[in-house]
Parts: C-alpha cells; structure tokens; sequence
C-alpha cells in the first residue's frame, strides 16, 4: 500500500520504519529541512519530502494522489485536522487517520468525521484496566457494522462465577467468543464453567453493554 | 449579543474594542495573555487566556449561548479548527474565519466556513492605488459579499509626465 505519512517526530519516523519493513510504500513529510535529512539518511526505502503539508500544492510534491492511506502525526493537533480534511474531502485519499495530542480535542475530530487516535487516551485506558477488576471495557467498536467488542474481568464476587455458559441467559444479538484464563484462550461451550479471574471476550451490538454487565458482573 | 473572539491580535483587539463599546457582550480568547494588553483600559469584556479550539476553554467562554464567534490568530489552521468546533460542536450561528493564504481560504469556504481572506482584500488594495484604477470588486465571504469600491480622485501630475 501507498502510506503518507505527515510529521517526523518519533511516532512518524517509528512508524515510517515499521511500515516500509512490511514492504509498504512510504513517503514522510516534514517541514523541517535538517530533520527531513536526517530522516532520509536514517531510514532505508522511503521517500522524504520537505514541505508544510497544510499547504495542498506540497501534499501534491509527496504524490498524495496515489495515497491509500495518509496518517498526520504533528504535535499539532489543528495541523493534524487540517491536513486530515484536505486530504479526506480535496484529494480523496482512501482513508485517514489523525493523531489528537490532547485528548480534549478528540470530540473535535469525532464531529467532523475524521478518524482519530489518542495515544494519551489509549495508555491511560490501558493502565485503568490493569488497575481496575471486575469491569467491563470496549475493546473495539466497529461503528459502520454497529458491533463492538467487550471485555469483561470476573472477580471472585461475580454472579456468573461458577456458572455454566448454558445456564446463562445471553441476550439476542450477542456472542460470547472465549474465555481467557491463565493467559490461554478457551472457547467455551456450553458446559465450560466460569472462574474467578477469567477474561471474557464477547462480541455484541453495542447497546447490550448494560445487560451484558448486569448478567456477568452484577 | 454575546460575542467570542478568539486571537488578540491586532484585529483581534481592534474588533473586542469596538464590539464592547457598541454594548455587546464580548469574551477574547489568547494563549498568551500578554496580548491583553492590546486591548487598553478602556476594555470592559472578559478576557480569557487558553487555546481557542479546545473545546473546554471555548465552554468557558460561554460559547454554549454565542451568538457570534470571530477566529483571528495568526494561525490559519488553528482558525480553521476553532471556527469548526464553533459550528459543529457548538452550533454558533454565525462564525467567521480569517485566513491568510488564499488557496486554504477558498478550499474551507467550499467545506461550509464563512472565511475572510485578508491577504487577497490587500492586494485587491495596493493594487488599485498603484494602477489607480476605478474598480468595484466583490469579495466574497461565504454567502455575503463585500464590496470594495476603489475611487480615485486624483492622477498625480507626475504619473502623466512619466508616461
């Protein structure tokens, strides 16, 4: 695939190595004329522009017209949504994804339909779950398909513990795909009993989270 | 009205000025609140120090019930971004936009925002007083139009003498 990628800092040159590794093809742009040169130099196998990609005529310089996917990944999160748009609705490039520096402005990329990543919301995410038993968070949720992914932490305490799976009442429209315990998935039949401890991966339409929490976590 | 500028610039304090003295109900926005200064004594609005498209700072500016938001920093992205969250997240009736580079201006006019291109409007200018030409010219900003109408009064005498 043809990637774009806006911005050389350390999450652009990191994933401009990673993804020319898998044989993509990758040009990177930055507006810094030594950092571009460096990065040039650094990396093997991709191509590096020097430009102010909110400018479209430089987006034009990186050959943005053959792009299937531009990734903006500034410290600025206005360039970010700029460059996002003008690439998204002037060049209709495929797909787009933005990197939000402050998680604040995410409603802002939401409202205008571009594709957004935290990375300040994934990790604090990620240590909220490692800290916290007996929850259930999305994993995924695929918003065109109206499906997301749960997963739920029994604790000792949970309703569903010592249960069977058969004599749990799934609500329609919900599958409960495995059971992680002791860090092996089982994929649970309908005489596999729950314990304390286990991870639940259960696919369902997102407006079950409720019941899905009542039935397995209180 | 209640009026949000953001950007205390030289148009940006120009416009507080002259909003607040007419009785509206004026809040700027600066992330450097030695900007403020710009604004004189005479000020009686309320001034705000924070980025003007993060949304909670926009909150506090009372955007929630703005009639109206003005996005002039010096930055044309970052205009372009508070002028959308003012629209999009916010719902402000009216929203305006300067922005310097032309082609930027004409591509997020096309997008739906109301922008003011102030680089074309001088060159518009300094182009009619150079050739000194009667000129009507019709800028326009979003749906309105803004007309600039460039009279000359006199040729110098000295033009004729150079031809």
């Amino acid at each position: 695939m043809f990637i774009l990628i806006v911005g050389g800092g350390k999450v652009g040159q990191f994933l401009a190595r990673t993804l020319s590794l898998k044989s993509h093809n990758v040009i990177l742009i930055d507006s810094n004329e030594e950092k571009a040169q460096r990065i040039a130099e650094e990396i093997d196998n991709i191509l590096v522009v020097i430009g102010d990609a909110c400018d479209p005529k430089a987006l034009e310089n990186a050959k943005i017209e053959k792009a299937d996917i531009l990734v903006t990944v500034t410290g600025d999160d206005e360039d970010n949504l700029i460059i996002s748009q003008l690439a998204k609705e002037k060049f209709k490039v495929p797909r787009t994804i933005a990197r939000v520096n402050n998680p604040r402005n995410q409603i802002t990329f939401d409202a205008l339909g571009i594709d957004a990543i935290s990375s300040t919301t994934i990790i604090s995410k990620m240590i909220e779950e490692e800290t916290s038993m007996g929850d259930l968070t999305t994993l995924l949720s695929l918003k065109k398909g109206n499906l997301s992914v749960f997963e739920l932490k029994l604790a000792s305490d949970a309703p569903s513990v010592g249960k069977k799976v058969m004599d749990l009442k799934l609500p329609p429209d919900c599958i409960l795909a495995t059971i992680i315990r002791e860090n092996r998935s089982i994929f649970p039949r309908g005489n596999t009993v729950f314990y304390s401890g286990d991870t639940i991966i259960v696919f369902s339409t997102p407006e079950n989270e409720k019941q899905i929490k009542k039935l397995f976590l209180a | 009205m209640h009026i949000i500028i953001v950007g205390c610039g030289r148009v940006g304090s120009q416009l507080a000025i002259g909003l607040s003295a007419q009785g509206h109900n004026v809040v700027i926005v600066d992330k450097r609140p030695s900007s403020f200064k710009r604004l004189g004594s005479g000020f009686n609005g309320i001034t705000i120090k924070g980025i003007g498209f993060d949304p909670e700072v926009l909150k506090r500016a009372g955007i929630e019930r703005a009639d109206a938001l003005a996005a002039v920093t010096s930055g044309d992205n970052s205009n372009i971004m508070t002028s959308q969250v003012a629209k999009r997240v916010f719902k402000v009736p009216r929203v305006v936009t300067r922005i310097y580079d032309p082609e930027r201006a004409n591509i997020f006019k096309q997008f739906g925002l109301e922008t003011i291109c102030t680089s074309l409007i001088s060159a518009e200018i300094f182009h009619n007083f150079i050739l000194k030409e009667n000129k009507k010219t019709c800028i326009d900003v979003g749906k309105d139009c803004l007309e600039i109408n460039y009279i000359v009064n006199a040729v110098l005498a000295n033009d004729k003498e150079t031809k």
